[in-house]
């Protein structure tokens, strides 16, 4: 399973020894405010995908980038009312966020995609080859 | 607009969110927002009843589905049978107009 952790804080002996085992994790985090919307990172053997609830947001406002083995989603919604409308009641937020991921060098940016469909943001980063599973053939003597 | 959201739960086995609202009031309509990602326009249901607004959508597959529902409280001064709903980039907006102010005049008459 993949999560996020913080390489730069050792809060614990333990952080230390679970930096070094989660070294593969594609997705180790690379600084960022955690406010805003969750999103979900899931792993096939082809590709990884980041999902996220960003309802109201529209693709114009929504920025992806992947630099030098980083990515980084940025975005935010308007909320505020029509000219000449009070706020009576304010729940939901402007969902500003900007997270970053740290890829390394196991995924494609090049075939990346990126969808927004009914408010929900899918993000496609394909494998490279040498970082999708491979079965070994065991030869016999 | 007097708000109420409902707090009983018809089926123990359905898990529902509440999504979030903004309602703002102008000066012939309130609106409301709800949040409701990932909700396609046919699973969202808007209806009037008893003078109370509520709103229930399904989102996903049977199997892993997730239902969302509030119930919000209308107060006499909106007229509900011009309700207009509409579901874009995942939130719902509801105008709900207000009804038009009818005022009578009764002559006095002296004698």
């Amino acid at each position: 399973m993949l999560t996020r952790y913080r390489p730069q804080t050792f809060t614990s002996p333990l952080s230390l020894f679970n930096a070094f085992f989660d070294a593969r994790d594609p997705f180790s985090f690379a600084g960022s405010f955690e406010s805003g919307p969750r999103f979900s990172l899931n792993e096939t053997d082809d590709a990884y995908t980041l999902t996220g609830d960003l309802p109201g947001v529209r693709a114009e406002d929504l920025n992806v980038t992947i630099e030098d083995g980083v990515l980084i989603v940025r975005g935010q919604r308007n909320v505020e009312p029509p000219e000449g409308y009070e706020v009576r009641r304010s729940e939901r937020s402007r969902l500003a966020f900007e997270r970053s991921y740290a890829l390394g060098d196991r995924i494609d940016a090049d075939g990346a995609e990126a969808k927004l469909d009914d408010g929900v943001l899918t993000l496609t980063l394909p494998k490279r080859a040498e970082a999708k599973p491979r079965q070994i053939t065991i030869q016999s003597a | 607009m007097n708000e109420l959201t409902t707090t009983t739960t018809p089926n123990q086995d359905i898990a529902w969110a509440t999504p979030s609202a903004d309602i703002f009031e102008g000066e012939a309509e309130y609106l409301l927002a709800l949040d409701l990602p990932g909700v396609k326009k046919d699973a969202v249901d808007v209806q009037i009843e008893e003078g109370n607004l509520s709103v229930q959508a399904t989102r996903g597959e049977n199997g892993s589905a997730l239902r969302y529902r509030r119930t919000f409280r209308l107060g006499p001064t909106v007229d509900t049978s011009a309700l207009e709903a509409k579901l874009e980039h995942g939130v719902l907006t509801v105008h709900i107009p207000k009804m038009k102010k009818q005022t009578v005049t009764v002559p006095v008459s002296v004698s």
